[in-house]
């Protein structure tokens, strides 16, 4: 700790076996006030153990600096800001209104169209703002043809965390592991994109079969004139300018994502550029666009990678890679292992704090053992990802989903979620795992 | 009113606008002049001895500037939202690259042209606008509301931040309440009428308005070439438009 004065250097329990002990101690009572949350939010929780962290002295302020993933942040509040002028501008309403017109109030077009738009929009921006937008959009139209939203709500979330799995920017999980394990927008879109898409397939089946059996598609309204009507009453509110600026830097920062690499810049650099550009082009008040950026998640972020910092500081983490790199005993059996155990632990926590903590497991794992990790952390991202899927507090985005339906006065309850979410889970899990498991047994390690 | 209507086509000829044109056109007293790159002999026959017929080859935009006519009537393809992002009709290019004349704008598949809503800014629209607007309105007989809107937002952020919420509600109140107030005054002054109804919105003015219009039924919004947002208020209307000189 060299000249730096700290509290528990004061009470003279500094040594380095304590400061072991106490990141461990920090790291344990966050993860429970953070599971604990019908008592604590999340955010200040993760705040107080990160925080706690430094006023200690567990972490010095520059190592707690230094801890906190600046290309994840970066890239989660780049994308935050592009995402928030193209729902500024209408776009995502209008991809809406077209999907009701291609459906026709028909539930079973209704169900593939939003989860396969829901899927693929969420392997480009996060889970929790395509939820935020295809839900209210979804619900008001459900309600409209006088069908239950609950499992086509369920069913939408399910896709957008399968969807989300595909690509580096599509899942926070995915972001922290393309951060830390230095993967490439590229390295996700050709090692995990095939596998999701036939995932993805399955998972459909899968909720198909569940709502076709509970009777959950057959259509409320008959009359085609009725229909028409209320189909004809959805307008959009839009803004064509600033879709076209809007849509022309988000796809200028998709290009530079997959070139990211060769150009040597980090995809959170890439992100938080455009976005000042597309401030500084659009003219737009920043309050106004700030005020959908999620800080309280980037605050969270921001706790949890200072506790984190911890246990890497004082060689908690060094210790349990050593354990770890004891059970597991090659990369394919360490496949099924890491993913299986993700899959569990995401669906029991939020999949954030696991998927950054087990991250810097695998960065010492691959200092010590003598095969190349690279599976393990596929692995982890599918495990983490669809594990989300099991229960209603696994991911972010089901959260939000359960808070939108709830304002409207409809409620999905834990079981009603795990229902549907859990057979989703198993099988895509499953598969997923299968696929990779499958990839490296041909192609080899 | 004695003065010239031209329409005007670049590619093909939309029936819709020549109907609106013309019904214009009778109503008013004007002149109309057609010019189109072909005319097919059943328009010839369909407008015989209504307008003058002409047909072109090259820049629309030269026609305008020769003819200078008091109100210029283009056809509007209608085109999908996202499309119109990256594609944009070349009468709205002609409308807003050009604030030296009077421009309407007829959207493809508006058979006629019966509720129109006339926006006024309360520091933006000039007297002359309001006049011209008012008086061509009301000769061409179709039911038309002023309209104005104040974009809350910009205060919103604001005030909010210095003021607790309910009061902040209060003063947003008042000074929504004395905008429209000064536009109702403004317009009583102008035409000197004793009563005025005003549709008073609220919001972003490029977005709103559109909206607003396309969700109520209207079939016309006309507006002034000295809006900051004229070429948004223009993309993002679904119904017909028409920009008037200052």
């Amino acid at each position: 700790m060299g000249e730096h004065t700290t509290l528990l250097h004061l009470l003279g329990i500094d040594s380095p076996k304590e400061l072991y002990w106490f990141s461990i101690l920090l790291f344990v009572g966050t993860y429970a006030m953070i599971i604990l949350e019908k008592f604590f939010h999340r955010v200040p929780a993760a705040l107080l153990g990160g925080s706690l962290a430094i006023f200690l002295g567990v972490v010095t302020p520059e190592q707690a600096w230094e801890s906190v993933d600046h290309n994840t942040i970066f890239l989660l509040i780049g994308m935050m800001v592009i995402v928030s002028v193209l729902i500024e501008s209408g776009f995502f309403s209008i991809l809406s209104n077209w999907a009701l017109r291609v459906t026709r109030g028909d539930p079973m077009k209704i169900l593939l169209v939003f989860t396969f738009m829901t899927a693929f929009l969420s392997a480009f921006l996060d889970n929790v703002t395509t939820v935020l937008f295809m839900v209210p959009i979804l619900l008001q139209m459900l309600v409209k043809l006088k069908i239950n939203p609950i499992p086509y709500i369920i069913a939408t979330v399910l896709a957008s965390n399968i969807g989300g799995t595909a690509t580096l920017i599509g899942d926070p999980p995915n972001i922290i592991i393309g951060s830390l394990g230095k993967f490439t927008f590229n390295d996700f879109l050709v090692n995990l994109a095939p596998i999701v898409i036939i995932t993805h397939i399955f998972g459909t089946i899968t909720f198909v079969l569940y709502m076709k059996r509970r009777g959950y598609l057959e259509r409320k309204i008959t009359d085609e004139r009725e229909l028409s009507r209320i189909i004809e009453a959805q307008k959009a509110e839009y803004d064509i300018p600033l879709m076209r600026k809007g849509l022309i830097v988000f796809g200028i920062t998709l290009l530079l994502f997959f070139f990211h690499h060769l150009i040597g810049l980090e995809p959170g650099t890439v992100a938080l550029t455009m976005a000042s550009v597309l401030l500084l082009w659009t003219r737009l008040n920043p309050e106004k666009v700030f005020e959908r950026v999620e800080w309280g998640t980037l605050m969270f972020f921001l706790g949890l990678f200072i506790v984190i910092g911890g246990l890497e500081v004082t060689g908690v983490l060094e210790d349990i890679a050593h354990f770890v790199a004891g059970v597991i005993k090659d990369a394919l059996s360490g496949i099924w292992i890491i993913g299986l155990l993700s899959a569990f632990m995401s669906g029991l926590v939020d999949n954030i704090p696991f998927t950054m903590a087990m991250s810097y497991v695998l960065l010492d794992l691959q200092q010590t053992v003598p095969f190349n990790v690279e599976p393990l952390w596929w692995a982890l991202a599918l495990g983490a990802c669809l594990g989300g899927n099991i229960t209603i507090i696994g991911a972010s985005a089901n959260i939000v989903a359960a808070g939108l339906v709830e304002k409207e006065g409809y409620k999905i309850g834990f079981f009603d979620f795990v229902k549907m979410g859990t057979p989703v889970a198993v099988v895509t899990v499953l598969i997923a795992l299968f696929l990779l498991w499958l990839k490296y047994l041909i192609f080899g390690v | 009113m004695g003065q010239n209507l031209l329409i005007l086509f670049k590619e093909r000829i939309f029936r819709e606008t020549l109907d609106v044109g013309m019904d214009l056109a009778a109503k008013t007293g004007m002149k109309v002049k057609i010019f189109a790159p072909k005319l097919e002999e059943e328009v010839k026959k369909h407008l015989s001895g209504k307008a003058e017929l002409f047909s072109y080859e090259g820049d629309p935009k030269e026609i305008i500037e020769r003819e200078n006519p008091f109100l210029v009537v283009l056809p509007r393809p209608k085109i999908a939202p996202i499309v119109h992002a990256f594609k944009k009709p070349w009468s709205e290019k002609i409308a807003e690259g050009d604030d030296k004349h009077n421009y309407l704008l007829v959207q493809e598949g508006a058979k006629e042209i019966k509720k129109v809503l006339f926006y006024v800014d309360r520091d933006l629209s000039s007297e002359n606008y309001i006049r011209t607007v008012y008086g061509l309105l009301t000769q061409w007989g179709v039911d038309f509301k002023f309209t104005t809107v104040f974009d809350e937002r910009y205060f919103e952020l604001l005030i909010k931040k210095e003021h607790p919420e309910e009061e902040a509600k209060e003063l947003l109140r008042r000074m929504f309440e004395d905008y429209v107030k000064a536009v109702r005054e403004r317009l009583k002054k102008i035409l000197g009428l004793e009563k005025i109804e005003i549709l008073s919105l609220k919001g972003e003015v490029r977005k709103t308005l559109p909206y607003f219009a396309k969700t109520h039924g209207y079939d016309l919004l006309v507006l002034s070439h000295a809006y900051e947002d004229k070429n948004e208020l223009i993309e993002n209307s679904e119904t017909s438009v028409a920009i008037f000189k200052n």
